[in-house]
């Protein structure tokens, strides 16, 4: 992964969601939450991003009890790293955005 | 009282099929089951429902199975799927019903739809060549109609990926500048 890998929103919301494990309508509700109601994530989005995310190995399916239809997911060491990279990133960003717009650089 | 409507939907005209389901909708008849070109209709409240599509070629069974056990757990109803499109419905509210919140997962859901669509054209093209081959062997008039038919599914197949192309590059020009 590039080092300067950005992350969309969504993905990066929905990693720190996975920080405990969730399933696919509490992940919905954590990330409104997170984001005071801002990013709200439909069906579609959610479900292609938990899936490239599988792929990726950042997160994990749990292994679900035979009669739920809700399948569970966890962030993976990986995936910490992912959103540790992004959190570092967005620092960079908020600080140079701050420091400019108060004149200084 | 079942109210049953056959109607024609190219693949790349989700959106004006969506915008009928809710017209529909608006007029009380709530869409309760689809079967190629065949819309099952039953009374309802006004716009009780809103609809939208999701393209479903891309998903196989099981990938279909997750996607819409994710979706009822949203409180959206999966109605079905007729040729490549999945059918589904929420009760309509305040809040705006999509399946597509972001430009990044909007171009992915287009760009399913484009390989599905480049592919069916290129079948589409090839049955072209061999209708003109057939016409220049025959000349008859029955070569002539179906090369007539095989052009035209070729303009109409050409013009629909024209319009997929397009809305993709929009999207990513618009994820260029923002999310």
């Amino acid at each position: 992964m590039p080092e300067s890998f950005a992350l969309t929103e969504a993905v990066y919301y929905i990693l720190l969601s996975l920080t405990k494990p969730n399933h696919g309508y509490g992940i919905m509700q954590d990330v409104s939450k997170l984001s005071g109601g801002r990013v709200n994530l439909a069906a579609g989005t959610l479900y292609g991003a938990l899936t490239t995310m599988s792929e990726r190995g950042w997160i994990t399916a749990l292994p679900g009890k035979s009669n739920s239809r809700k399948k569970e997911y966890l962030i993976t060491a990986a995936g910490r790293t992912v959103v540790e990279n992004e959190v570092k990133r967005l620092r960079e960003l908020l600080t140079n955005g701050e420091n400019t717009l108060r004149g200084y650089i | 009282m079942k109210h049953i409507v056959r109607r024609l939907i190219a693949v790349w005209q989700h959106d004006k099929a969506e915008a009928w389901l809710n017209e529909m909708s608006a007029k009380g008849l709530q869409l309760v089951d689809i079967n190629m070109w065949k819309f099952t209709f039953v009374d309802g409240g006004h716009s009780e429902h809103t609809y939208r599509l999701n393209f479903m070629n891309y998903y196989n069974r099981h990938e279909t199975m997750e996607y819409v056990n994710l979706t009822e757990e949203m409180g959206i109803e999966y109605i079905g799927t007729s040729g490549w499109w999945g059918y589904f419905r929420r009760k309509s509210s305040d809040e705006p019903f999509v399946l597509y919140s972001n430009n990044a997962s909007k171009i992915k859901h287009y760009l399913r739809m484009q390989n599905v669509m480049i592919c069916s054209n290129i079948v589409i093209i090839a049955n072209l060549f061999n209708s003109f081959r057939l016409f220049r062997e025959l000349a008859d008039s029955e070569s002539v109609v179906f090369l007539c038919f095989s052009a035209l599914i070729s303009l109409i197949s050409v013009a629909g990926l024209s319009k997929v192309n397009k809305i993709i590059s929009k999207l990513k020009k618009d994820s260029g500048i923002s999310e």
